[in-house]
């Protein structure tokens, strides 16, 4: 007693003892207290009035009901703060006793964006180390020397600055020469030659491309061209004619009339339909895959004095590309990845003298560039033969190759970007079977392995992330999945076309190569044509049938041109063989996948025959409608959405992917067989020129009235 | 199954006026204990209306091991305890007055007694803002919305016998600052 008497004002039992919260035992204990302490008394006392004083205090109410904001708030408040994958709910202050897991607390933080940071830079490095590799530098330098020995010191800079990679827009200034950033470093450039010469050539190299591509388009108007040709090419006509220089294409120019290519443009009667004219410096050099009086002779007329006409153009200097300087920019920001992207072969055609066949020059370029073991054909380089070379490449392996082979003009006369595929070749390839294999493999069958091991995740890749499928699964500039196919489009076209003699066109969905197996496969289609002749031009067969089933509806490859425009995937093609077109309506981003849509469209409307639907049920008679549905639904939407932001596998995917890449090895004739063949075909021309002269007076007689003496002729 | 479980049920059920009727019911109750914790009436009502906020929302994770006016305290007073840390008010008289508003006085008293009255509870509310935010909370829900130690416990996550030493203390405290209050009375 005596002790709570003491702590009185720290003994809590009083209080306790005024709130009843006691046990019985406490509590007699504090009433013994209370009895015997006055003290103790007050204290409660004092405790039982300031109680009453508080709970005396006036109760407080709301004025309103928080019942309407509460419940506002808190759906407002769930649907911001739904609950996210990873994301744990927030320990509730109650009886929430469910921690957060740690697995999710660690991917929430892996998944925060400064985390992000530096994985993605390390992975840029990266991409910026591979590309900038050494080997290339080395094939750049190379053509640096060439380029200075060839075009001395009047050339102004023709590509103005060296791309660093397919990745990287430093070419579209260049081919723009439009910068500010670019002329400066044009002009500091000027005076290191080396350099010069390299980043003229380097954008050359690519330009030979573009060349190839569409500059002739009969049914296009000559507004964009320049989309078609190389822009580095372009841009340095445009700084030469305003320099007074001799550009780095001039050069180019002057070498391939040397060889022989501009002298048979000139000569060149009228480009067929299905040569595509601004292939004809490249394809000139080949021997022609029409026999004179084919389907497809025939189909060269109506736009054969257009062709001419602008193959004069050229030669004149005559630059219709003017108008479209944008265009040429987007040309050749388009053009590498596209050329990665295409099932087709990018076909060299690469003379080589006897000489460097005895020093295996081109292997030791291979093998220097360590390119990986190459295919080749069991084909020996004899006169007259060829010999074809076929390896897989990036596009930055691919210049350095051109570069190196152009780096030795002693070895390597004539090297043609984007020739024609060879018809020996895809002869050989399709359905044959490969040679010292037993099982029956074809020559398709390894190819279809080849691109589907390269080009496979790829594909796939896109078709994971495609947006949305469009009805009947057409995705515009994604594979299209072949109907009746068990296989992407692109390789079931591909493995159809051989199934198809003389189909008459396959119309395939996107890859436009079932198209051009109008024929009996010789040749293959790339590209679609904008302007509608072109698609009958594409499927050019050598010497089949093909041709007039193509042509007469090609009109209607005019919405895949549209098409062609706003498709998204991939741009545009780099070498064109003839037969190839590539639209001069299509710009930057004019995609890969568009474009073969767009060519799958056009053809599976207008070059697909009855026999080739009956040949292909399910292909190109199912596969074009829906396409064509799709181009005309994504031309018809104004604001058509373009793709997102490609991620960074897909950037690694255009800049690493390989294409296939066929050397066309040509044995040339000793002693510059350019100049022998100039010599003879002029010799030809001028015998050509005679006799037709001589056949118009003959005629001239016929047609002079009645009494005119018969011996004018003779005069004349 | 009482009244609170068969509104929570409904809540649950997708019966969001179930909750409106929760709401309706303890609003008040909590309100007037709130606004003598955090000593302003704005804040009180905010801390009240993200209480059931945050009641509504993590209602699935109530166990119902307890009642839920004791749960929807705990969520009050943790908001309320982070609203004090955010913003501690200096408490002066006449702030304290315009904390709470108009004193609720009694309309049938004169106004000598009204007078009375307001300066008492403006004394008393002065000495509860004075308290330690521990000890004024543990006294405010013992006095003003008469709970239990056990609740108080609850509610608080303490043990009864902490809540218990802390109630004394606070009384302790409170009599000391209103002792001429106390005086006058007597």
């Amino acid at each position: 007693m005596g002790s709570m008497m003491k702590d009185l004002p720290e003994n809590e039992l009083l209080s306790a003892y005024l709130d009843g919260e006691l046990t019985a035992e406490e509590q007699a204990r504090v009433e013994q207290l209370l009895a015997q302490n006055a003290a103790a008394r007050q204290l409660l006392d004092e405790l039982r009035a300031l109680s009453a004083t508080l709970q005396s205090l006036p109760a407080r109410k709301l004025e309103e009901g928080l019942s309407g904001d509460v419940l506002r708030i808190a759906e407002r408040r769930m649907l911001a703060e739904s609950p996210e994958p990873g994301q744990a709910a927030e320990p509730s202050p109650g009886e929430t006793t469910a921690e957060t897991p740690l697995w999710r607390m660690i991917v929430r933080r892996a998944l925060q964006p400064r985390n992000l940071l530096w994985p993605a830079i390390a992975v840029a490095a990266a991409i910026l180390i591979m590309v900038m590799n050494p080997d290339r530098r080395q094939g750049e330098k190379d053509l640096a020397e060439r380029r200075v020995a060839m075009a001395p010191k009047e050339a102004p800079p023709a590509g103005g600055e060296s791309f660093i990679g397919p990745l990287t827009g430093a070419r579209d200034e260049a081919a723009e020469g439009l910068g500010r950033e670019g002329a400066l470093r044009r002009s500091a450039v000027a005076e290191t030659p080396k350099v010069d010469g390299t980043m003229g050539l380097a954008a050359k190299a690519r330009s030979s491309n573009g060349v190839a591509a569409g500059q002739d388009q009969p049914a296009a108007p000559p507004a964009s061209p320049a989309r078609g040709m190389g822009a580095a090419r372009y841009a340095a006509t445009e700084r030469a004619r305003e320099g007074g220089g001799e550009s780095a294409p001039r050069v180019v120019e002057k070498r391939l009339e040397k060889s022989g290519d501009t002298a048979d443009a000139k000569r060149a009667p009228a480009p067929s339909a299905g040569a595509v004219p601004g292939v004809a410096k490249a394809s000139v050099a080949q021997p022609s895959p029409v026999p004179p009086g084919s389907m497809a002779d025939q189909m060269k007329v109506p736009g054969s004095a257009r062709e001419e006409e602008r193959v004069g153009d050229l030669k004149a200097g005559k630059d219709f590309f003017k108008e479209g300087e944008a265009g040429a920019a987007q040309s050749l920001r388009s053009a590498e990845p596209m050329a990665k992207r295409s099932e087709e072969p990018l076909v060299v055609l690469c003379e080589v003298t006897p000489e460097a066949v005895r020093e295996h020059a081109f292997e030791r370029i291979v093998d220097f560039l360590d390119l990986g073991e190459a295919r080749r054909t069991d084909k020996k380089v004899k006169a007259g033969g060829e010999r074809y070379v076929e390896v897989e490449l990036t596009p930055v392996q691919v210049d350095v190759v051109l570069a190196k082979l152009e780096s030795k003009p002693s070895l390597f006369p004539r090297v043609v970007r984007g020739a024609a595929m060879p018809g020996d070749f895809r002869g050989k390839e399709e359905g044959q079977p490969v040679v010292g294999k037993g099982d029956g493999t074809t020559h398709d069958a390894v190819r279809l392995q080849t691109i589907q091991g390269v080009e496979g995740k790829v594909i796939q890749e896109r078709q994971q992330n495609a947006p949305a499928t469009t009805p009947g699964g057409t995705q515009p500039g994604f594979q299209y999945k072949s109907p009746g196919m068990g296989m992407p489009s692109a390789y079931g076209a591909a493995a159809s076309q051989s199934r198809t003699p003389g189909g008459g066109g396959t119309g395939t969905d996107q890859s436009g190569r079932g198209a051009a197996g109008a024929t009996t496969g010789q040749f293959r289609m790339q590209r679609a044509a904008p302007g509608g002749q072109a698609a009958g031009a594409m499927a050019v067969p050598q010497g089949v049938q093909a041709g007039p089933m193509a042509a007469p509806q090609a009109p209607q490859a005019a919405p895949p041109a549209v098409q062609m425009e706003q498709a998204p995937a991939y741009p545009a093609v780099v070498g064109a063989a003839p037969g190839e077109k590539q639209s001069p309506a299509q710009p930057y981003g004019g995609g890969f996948g568009g474009a073969r849509g767009a060519g799958g469209a056009a053809m599976g409307l207008g070059g697909m025959a009855p026999e080739a639907k009956q040949a292909m049920p399910g292909m190109g008679a199912r596969a074009a409608p829906m396409m064509l549905k799709a181009v005309k639904a994504k031309a018809a939407s104004p604001a058509a959405p373009q793709p997102a932001t490609e991620s960074l596998s897909q950037q690694l995917d255009q800049g690493l992917a390989k294409r296939r890449v066929l050397f066309v090895l040509r044995l040339a004739a000793e002693g510059g067989p350019t100049d022998a063949t100039i010599a003879t075909e002029e010799q030809a021309g001028k015998a050509e020129a005679a006799k037709a002269a001589a056949r118009a007076v003959q005629a001239k007689p016929a047609q002079a009235p009645a009494g005119q003496p018969a011996a004018e002729p003779a005069k004349q | 199954m009482n009244d609170d479980a068969q509104l929570i049920a409904e809540t649950l059920a997708g019966k969001t006026k179930a909750f409106g009727q929760l709401v309706l019911k303890y609003q008040d109750r909590l309100y007037n204990t709130v606004v003598h914790v955090v000593g302003s009436i704005e804040d009180a009502r905010d801390a009240v209306q993200e209480a059931f906020v945050q009641a509504f929302v993590k209602l699935e994770t109530f166990q119902q091991t307890s009642a839920f006016y004791t749960w929807l305290y705990r969520i009050a007073f943790n908001v309320a305890a982070s609203h004090c840390r955010r913003r501690r008010p200096t408490v002066s008289v006449e702030q304290a007055r315009e904390n709470t508003g108009q004193e609720p006085i009694d309309g049938n008293s004169g106004p000598e007694q009204r007078l009375e009255q307001e300066e008492r509870c403006r004394q008393v509310q002065q000495a509860l803002a004075a308290l330690s935010d521990e000890h004024r909370t543990v006294l405010v829900l013992r006095e003003i919305d008469g709970c239990c130690y056990e609740t108080i416990a609850e509610v608080l996550d303490l043990p009864v016998g902490t809540v218990r030493s802390r109630l004394h203390r606070a009384r302790m405290q409170l009599r000391e600052q209103l002792r001429e209050v106390l005086i006058a009375d007597d």
